[in-house]
């Protein structure tokens, strides 16, 4: 009862992070500001998503198995998202900046 | 020298039995503790210990500390929150306060996978991204430029140093 509320929340919680993540994907102005909000909310909304589901596990191993994809994911995100900005970088795609007021 | 040799296939099969263990207990997880593939799961990890160790031979490894190591996932967990909460925070605001900034950070850490667990956990910590890995520096990009950025990139610094057991 009391783990069916605590993988309630956690799924909630992760299903928020990923609406923050697309928000920031599609309202910050340029590839790297888009790059931190896939990266950091995308990656803990997953990690909440996940924890959750392992908590409603049948067995121990099938735990395991939700938990393990955090960190391949993580690995894959941290890798994909710096080659991102270093491609961007090497364009010359000049990072945005706030109007002076 | 034959000594020194030997030394070194010592530390390659300790290395491949270490690596081979983390493989399969992989393969338990992702295969539910189901053995019947076994023929299979063996194959399996034999080919990525093989990988493994061509791509990170057992030499280049610096020592990895189990309590360093540990201690640096819960910080890291912790950090990663704060900076997903930061984050869905700023896109949900009406008018993201947004201060960007390219700003190149020196690297302490020696090269190699120090560089890689720093550059990595950097993009996943609150406000910074890590942009170009260039000679002893690394280009971040933050969200905002008040941000104590020499300060955080100092702790995580010596948070992956203690997992590598390496002074600074």
């Amino acid at each position: 009862m009391l783990l069916d509320l605590l993988s309630a929340l956690l799924l909630l919680a992760g299903a928020a992070f990923f609406f923050a993540g697309t928000v920031g994907l599609l309202r910050f102005p340029d590839i790297y500001t888009r790059l931190h909000a896939l990266a950091k909310a995308d990656n803990l909304g997953l990690g909440c998503v996940l924890a959750g589901l392992a908590l409603q596990a049948d067995s121990l191993a099938v735990a395991l198995k939700l938990l393990a994809i955090w960190p391949l994911a993580l690995i894959a995100s941290a890798a994909v998202g710096y080659s991102i900005a270093r491609r961007a970088e090497r364009l010359g795609v000049a990072p945005w900046q706030e109007r002076q007021p | 020298m034959p000594h020194r040799q030997q030394t070194s296939h010592a530390t390659t099969s300790r290395s491949a039995l270490r690596r081979g263990a983390i493989f399969a207990l992989l393969w338990l997880a992702a295969a539910e503790g189901n053995l019947n593939a076994w023929p299979l799961a063996l194959a399996g990890v034999a080919g990525a210990t093989a990988a493994s160790l061509w791509l990170l031979p057992a030499k280049t490894l610096l020592p990895i500390s189990a309590g360093g190591l540990l201690r640096f996932l819960v910080w890291f967990v912790r950090q990663s929150l704060a900076g997903g909460i930061q984050v869905a925070g700023l896109a949900l605001q009406r008018q993201p306060a947004l201060r960007p900034a390219l700003i190149e950070v020196p690297l302490t850490l020696p090269p190699g996978l120090p560089r890689l667990l720093f550059t990595a956990a950097l993009s996943l910590m609150p406000g910074t991204l890590g942009v170009r890995l260039q000679g002893d520096t690394l280009l971040v990009h933050v969200l905002d430029r008040r941000q104590p950025l020499a300060d955080d990139a100092a702790r995580l610094a010596n948070r992956v140093a203690a997992v590598f057991r390496e002074a600074r």
